[in-house]
């Protein structure tokens, strides 16, 4: 279980998160929307520590990580992994280094047996194919299937994935929604998506936050979302160019 | 092999861009507005820079020719008069000239590569303007005029750090240190040419790294590194090849 | 007179970031040498890299600056009729001062430019951070072996950057003085010492930490896109040159 307790950041002026309060229950897919800017990868962040909060706490498993230092974070890193929108894999290894990387660190094994378990992940994604090439011989649908893979090494309780589908071509977008559904009910792990992509939110999402003007506008499961009577919600819902939402 | 051959393509295309720079420098028209601007960058991104290396080249040459002295004569009196000859036609343009490949050249391939992988350039070409007479000749007519002053700029510091270490390390007084009596109006001019020529071809090379950069942070990266590099190494190449000629001029061809 | 106030608290505000940003970074590495969490396969990837990026630069800087502290002290030599001291003014010149200098700025310019570039690509792609979100200090895993890499390599191209500025003083000498090798050699081993190479030596090894912290510090710390790298690069470059310098002026006068 991770709480968000009212959170607040701001970048120079702009205050992007204004008392945000959200909590992740075990084992859901949570999606975070809102629209480009609305402070979801921001929120995200939070909580593995890449950024820190203006005001507000953060509970991990009941711990409070508000005040950790970068040091801290690395211990409930590896039960809290990422996927970065870009995929952000590691341009000078290939994939089999790549996703063999947080073993050899973490497991205490050789270079050898790490590679050998990369290809157990690789192959989860379906991947193992291709576990000689380097991240800039392929496409980014793939990259992403790598990046995931990679956060599962160690295999934590929570994966955040930020913007999975952004920028991917249809097909590509619904191949990784249907692993992170995969691996969510294989595994039992937590995934919280930050997603503006509508078709991954009524895909798979268990529970839906939407953030906006900095405050959580809406929380619930895909239905309620859909019935909404709000009119932002309901212009982000039916995708209009007209409505409440500002420019 | 391989290094040969991208030495030689690498030679090419620089002497190409080279090319491309004198003819628009000679049948161009001048825009004086962006010439005055470069030189400005030029002149004052570096003066300070400049002032800094030289004035601990002074330093460091003195202490270890001071040193030397000691070892061997008992005495630093020439000490002015016999490092002036060797800052003037060698250590002070090569060392300027090092000093504005990295802090200058890196500067123009940096710019002119974020232009390029942004598609900035494509768009200049769109707009019926070459990229070598709009980017590479401000600079290069910058920096022809500005190097020379950054020289005697350099130099001079290194003289003027030189003197106060030989004042405090070896109790010369300056008076004694400001010896000119070793100084040939060739070493002047060996000087002189060095850093002319310096200031030619490191904006070349600089933006011809520029105009080589492909795709995103990475290509600017490889550009700028690139030409500070390549512009060093024509730094250090030249310094031997005109110093070669003049000593040959001096002693009139061959033993 | 305000503008100008202004400007130059503005400068050495930002002289003052940049210097305090080193320290803290050096600090941090040195804390991190304290127990050293050494990636072997990392270690070993940048020392390859390292060396195999910058051996002819080296090798063709090394002679060239070989070649011209002849032709230099030729005037001289050629005034006097010494033909018998080119060896020696050649020796203790390269050995000491310009061979490791000239090396130390090109390699600076080679490697340190190229690991603030690499460096500073994976910062803006957040390939720092991911390293971060996997529990993998980057200070433990990128920056320590890019550092003693640099320090390592730098001095051991030093090293054999005075071998190639030996044999171009020897052919520039016998070409353009008309010196015998033979006369060249000898005046070389007679009076060079080994304090002259060992000095050299000692910068190399200071030039290496020098690129290296700094090459580290400007990559890890770029901001804004491909633009913010290309500018990274510059400061980088520029920073190692002053801090060559300093560390040059500080060697020679603790080892006279």
């Amino acid at each position: 279980m991770i709480e968000f307790i009212e959170i607040t950041k701001a970048f120079g002026g702009n205050r992007v998160l204004d008392g945000v309060s959200v909590s992740v229950q075990k084992g859901q897919i949570l999606f975070i929307i809102g629209k480009s800017g609305a402070g979801k990868s921001v929120l995200v962040k939070h909580l593995v520590g890449l950024l820190r909060q203006d005001s507000g706490q953060i509970l991990f498993e009941g711990t409070d990580i508000s005040n950790y230092r970068e040091k801290d974070f690395y211990e409930m890193r590896k039960r809290c992994a990422m996927v970065f929108q870009h995929s952000t894999l590691f341009d000078s290894m290939t994939l089999a280094e790549n996703v063999a990387l947080p073993i050899r660190k973490h497991r205490g094994v050789s270079r050898t047996e790490a590679l050998t378990l990369a290809m157990d992940k690789l192959r989860l994604v379906h991947m193992d194919h291709m576990a000689d090439r380097v991240p800039g011989e392929i496409g980014d649908g793939l990259r992403k299937r790598v990046a995931i893979a990679r956060a599962l090494t160690l295999d934590p309780a929570y994966v955040i994935f930020d913007e999975p589908t952004t920028g991917l071509d249809p097909v590509s977008a619904i191949r990784v929604d249907r692993l992170i559904r995969e691996m969510s009910d294989r595994t039992g792990v937590t995934s919280i998506v930050v997603s503006h992509d509508l078709r991954s939110i009524f895909g798979i999402a268990d529970r839906i936050v939407m953030l906006y003007q900095g405050k959580v506008l809406l929380d619930g499961p895909p239905a309620d979302f859909r019935g909404s009577q709000d009119p932002v919600v309901r212009q982000f819902v039916n995708g209009l160019a007209e409505g409440p939402m500002e420019l | 092999m391989e290094l040969i051959r991208f030495v030689i393509g690498e030679l090419r295309d620089i002497a190409r861009t080279f090319g491309l720079t004198l003819y628009y420098v000679f049948r161009g028209r001048w825009h004086w507005a962006p010439i005055v601007e470069q030189m400005f960058h030029v002149g004052n991104r570096s003066v300070f820079f400049i002032i800094v290396t030289l004035g601990f080249l002074g330093a460091i040459l003195n202490f270890q020719t001071g040193f030397q002295a000691m070892r061997l004569f008992g005495d630093t009196s020439l000490l002015g008069a016999a490092t002036l000859p060797l800052l003037v036609r060698q250590l002070g343009p090569t060392l300027c000239g090092l000093m504005v490949a990295i802090r200058v050249g890196t500067g123009i391939a940096a710019e002119i590569g974020s232009m390029v992988v942004t598609e900035q350039v494509d768009a200049l070409r769109m707009c019926n303007a070459q990229p070598v007479d709009y980017l590479i000749k401000p600079r290069f007519i910058a920096c022809t005029i500005m190097v020379p002053v950054l020289w005697v700029i350099g130099t001079t510091t290194a003289f003027i750090a030189g003197m106060y270490v030989t004042y405090w390390s070896f109790h010369t007084i300056p008076a004694t240190y400001m010896n000119f009596d070793l100084l040939s109006f060739r070493d002047i001019v060996e000087g002189s040419s060095k850093a002319v020529v310096f200031g030619m071809v490191i904006p070349v090379i600089a933006g011809n790294s520029g105009f080589g950069a492909r795709g995103g942070s990475e290509g600017v990266g490889w550009a700028t590194t690139q030409a500070v590099v390549n512009s060093s190494l024509a730094v250090i190449a030249l310094d031997f090849f005109i110093g070669g000629i003049a000593f040959l001029f001096k002693t009139g061809g061959g033993p | 007179m305000t503008a100008l106030v202004l400007r130059v608290g503005a400068a050495f505000l930002a002289l003052a970031e940049v210097v305090g940003g080193l320290a803290i970074f050096g600090l941090a590495v040195l804390k991190a040498c304290l127990h050293p969490r050494l990636d072997a396969f990392e270690t070993w990837r940048n020392f390859y890299r390292v060396g195999v990026k910058s051996l002819p630069i080296v090798a063709t800087t090394a002679a060239f600056a070989g070649a011209t502290a002849v032709i230099q002290t030729g005037h001289n030599v050629v005034k006097f009729r010494a033909y018998e001291v080119v060896g020696w003014a050649f020796g203790y010149s390269v050995f000491r001062e310009i061979g490791p200098l000239l090396i130390g700025l090109m390699f600076s310019g080679r490697v340190g430019a190229n690991n603030t570039a690499e460096l500073g690509t994976m910062k803006v792609t957040e390939q720092v951070d991911a390293l971060r979100t996997l529990a993998i200090d980057p200070i433990d895993y990128l920056v320590m072996p890019r550092i003693l890499a640099m320090v390592v390599m730098m001095t051991l191209l030093n090293v054999i950057g005075d071998v190639f500025a030996v044999a171009a003083g020897i052919a520039t000498s016998k070409f353009m003085l008309g010196v015998d090798p033979y006369v060249f050699w000898n005046s070389f081993v007679e009076y060079v010492t080994l304090t002259d190479f060992f000095n050299g030596v000692a910068k190399a090894a200071g030039f290496g930490v020098a690129i290296g912290l700094v090459s580290c510090h400007f990559g890890l710390n770029v901001k804004g896109g491909a633009i913010g790298v290309g500018r990274a690069v510059n400061a980088s470059v520029v920073a190692s040159a002053v801090g060559i310098f300093v560390i040059d002026y500080f060697i020679t006068y603790l080892l006279k």
